[in-house]
């Protein structure tokens, strides 16, 4: 990639736990060049969520240990002061949570919550200004009666308006990077669709690149150019969303897709056997090994690198995939 | 807004009611009316005397009957003539009140100064040596008596450092701030002040300790909410996060335990008010009760609970007022 926007290099997250450190996040290698879209997809407990926090540099306040280089617009960001790091978050990389509910603030007022972004952010913005564009950042999320609303409080909107408030939180500095963690789960499913149109209408209006986080590979592959599908705390399969939904090579690829209920088809949801692995007792073979039909002696030994296949090499975006299986097979 | 008061004063009544009632009918059960106690201090009184005396104070009448006729009384205002005084019992509350007042009031803003502070700062610094010595410090003030505490205060700061007055009130401290300003002599207050220094922190010791446990433990709470989160991932400032975002939420809670201990304070606060000698209502109420004077103890008791439901009404619209989701509650 030319100029990738954001470079993470062997990221990995530890927790300290009873039994010792859990890797929620292990050695994962991303890029992501200005305005794409990554989806993250995987199951809870992949390490999905603590990726996206540790690119807000949001793992500090639970004494995580943070490895790995993360690398954002040219600078190295991987070990910023919290002074530091505040002045890149929410002004240069924003976040959308889960549960608008609960992300703003019960006792202040929705024009409040999105003003005081630009105040704390722009401290030489005039207050005429930073209410102009309060109230720009409500229309533009598509709120009826924004000048009326923005006295309003949380929880006089419905569930589908805080969330379209928690963008407006999140874009109203025109942030380079977006991290939507899970922003639809939430919602309403008629309301999730509206709100999925609205985020990628402002990701491109602005040019905006966005990490989206999701265990649902639908929503991924309706919004993103790329995806990375996760397994406890590894990244398993990474590829051009069109590429890894039509061809997938990982197993556990293979299963999530094969998992989906599908409208229309007459043929029953197909589970992956088994659950996800305790991380702790992973040990150096591969994660997905125990629930894996195809899964040969090498698996239980060592991890599998992610690896680009020839196949699609001359692609924009390498496919890449981190299976012995695949690996070993002819390559055509 | 107007149904929620309407309500809770339609609520008031009935508690007042109650209130008169059981009063009205404990007092008759201590043995010796203020007959007996008159006649002690006057060896001349003969039965006739006293059964006359009795006729007149309406002590005769069947108890029902007594009570009815003083909730009418009440109503227009009239809470009996204190049988020891020979005034009525209503101007005698009237004229103790500012000075349990006043006291509560400093009460309340030294425990909450104190409290809220160091309510922050244990549940910033969770379980380290600061948290610890806060647990300490609560677990004193609970277990401390506050008689005890304002003896050791006048021991220290009047009879050895002779700093601070042992007792007495020597008029409001509040209102002696305007002529102070006005002749820029900060002693006018000062003057007024320091009578209440020592009462005042005997009283906030123990809401010291408990309101800095339930600020931490809802400060805790709060802290760990996904707003917070994502005040955070906002970039805002730490002192911003911990005073807008977080604190306003954590006090909501505090808040409806500040007014019940503001109505304790406001019904006189006996054991303090006889160490210090304050002329307040629970002083007057020990002394209504030695000399048996019913009017006087049913008035105390019934403008007592009179001010605690208008404390807790104070107060619901208070919570209304910051916390924006009770208008739909």
């Amino acid at each position: 990639m030319a100029n990738p926007l954001l470079t993470v290099s062997n990221l990995s997250v530890e927790y300290p736990t009873r039994h010792g450190w859990l890797r929620a996040v292990n050695d994962v290698s991303l890029e992501l060049a200005p305005g794409m879209a990554l989806g993250v997809v995987g199951e809870s407990g992949s390490g999905k969520s603590t990726l996206g926090q540790a690119l807000m540099g949001l793992t500090g306040a639970s004494q995580a240990r943070v490895g790995g280089r993360i690398t954002f617009d040219g600078q190295d960001i991987t070990g910023l002061t919290n002074k530091a790091w505040r002045r890149i978050r929410g002004d240069r990389i924003a976040m959308v949570f889960q549960d608008p509910t609960s992300t703003l603030n019960p006792v202040l007022r929705i024009g409040d919550q999105i003003a005081e972004v630009f105040q704390w952010h722009r401290p030489d913005m005039p207050q005429t200004e930073v209410r102009r564009r309060t109230l720009g950042m409500l229309e533009r999320v598509g709120i009826r009666e924004a000048e009326r609303r923005l006295r309003s409080y949380p929880h006089e909107l419905s569930g589908g308006m805080r969330q379209r408030v928690v963008i407006a939180c999140a874009l109203a500095l025109e942030p380079a990077l977006l991290i939507a963690d899970e922003p639809t789960t939430a919602l309403d499913v008629t309301v999730q669709a509206q709100i999925l149109d609205l985020m990628r209408d402002l990701i491109i209006e602005r040019g905006t690149a966005m990490i989206l986080i999701s265990h649902d590979l639908d929503v991924i592959g309706d919004t993103c150019d790329a995806v990375a599908v996760m397994y406890a705390g590894r990244v398993v399969e990474f590829g051009a969303t069109d590429d890894v939904l039509a061809a997938p090579q990982h197993p556990y690829t293979k299963g999530l897709l094969a998992s989906r209920p599908r409208f229309g088809h007459n043929q029953a949801v197909a589970p992956i056997a088994g659950t996800v692995p305790d991380l702790r007792s992973i040990g150096t073979a591969c994660a997905f090994q125990p629930r894996c039909a195809q899964a040969v002696d090498l698996c239980g030994r060592e991890g599998p690198p992610l690896q680009g296949f020839v196949a699609t090499d001359s692609a924009k975006v390498p496919h890449r995939v981190a299976c012995h299986v695949v690996h070993q097979e002819p390559r055509s | 807004m107007l149904r929620l008061v309407l309500t809770r004063l339609a609520y008031a009544v009935l508690v007042m009611i109650g209130v008169t009632f059981v009063v009205a009918s404990l007092i008759k059960l201590i043995p010796g009316d203020p007959v007996d106690i008159m006649a002690a201090g006057n060896p001349g009184m003969t039965v006739e005397d006293m059964d006359k005396l009795r006729h007149e104070l309406g002590l005769t009448r069947p108890i029902l009957e007594q009570f009815f006729i003083y909730a009418k009384n009440a109503v227009l205002g009239d809470l009996g003539i204190s049988i020891r005084q020979r005034v009525p019992a209503a101007g005698l509350i009237w004229e103790r009140l500012p000075a349990t007042a006043e006291l509560a009031f400093w009460a309340i803003l030294i425990a909450l100064a104190v409290a809220i502070p160091i309510g922050i700062v244990t549940a910033l610094k969770r379980d380290t040596a600061i948290d610890y010595a806060g647990t300490v410090v609560a677990v004193l003030g609970v277990s401390v008596p506050g008689f005890l505490l304002g003896i050791l205060l006048i021991l220290v700061f009047s009879v050895n450092l002779r700093w601070l007055p042992a007792s007495g009130f020597r008029g409001s401290a509040l209102a002696s701030i305007p002529s102070a300003i006005a002749s820029g002599d900060p002693s006018i207050f000062w003057n007024a002040f320091r009578y209440f220094i020592l009462p005042s922190i005997s009283l906030a010791f123990v809401l010291v300790a408990i309101n800095a446990r339930l600020v931490r433990s809802s400060m805790i709470e709060v802290l760990q909410q996904d707003y917070i989160t994502f005040a955070r991932a906002k970039g805002l400032p730490i002192r911003i996060i911990y005073l807008r975002h977080a604190l306003r939420n954590a006090l909501l809670p505090v808040l409806t335990v500040v007014g019940l201990q503001l109505g304790s304070l406001l019904s006189g606060t006996i054991v303090i008010e006889t160490v210090f000698a304050w002329p307040g209502i629970g002083r007057l109420a020990v002394q209504a009760v030695h000399w048996r004077d019913y009017p006087l103890i049913q008035a105390v008791v019934l403008i007592s609970a009179l001010l605690f439901v208008f404390l807790n009404l104070v107060v619901d619209l208070l919570y209304r007022w910051i916390d924006p989701r009770a208008h739909h509650g």
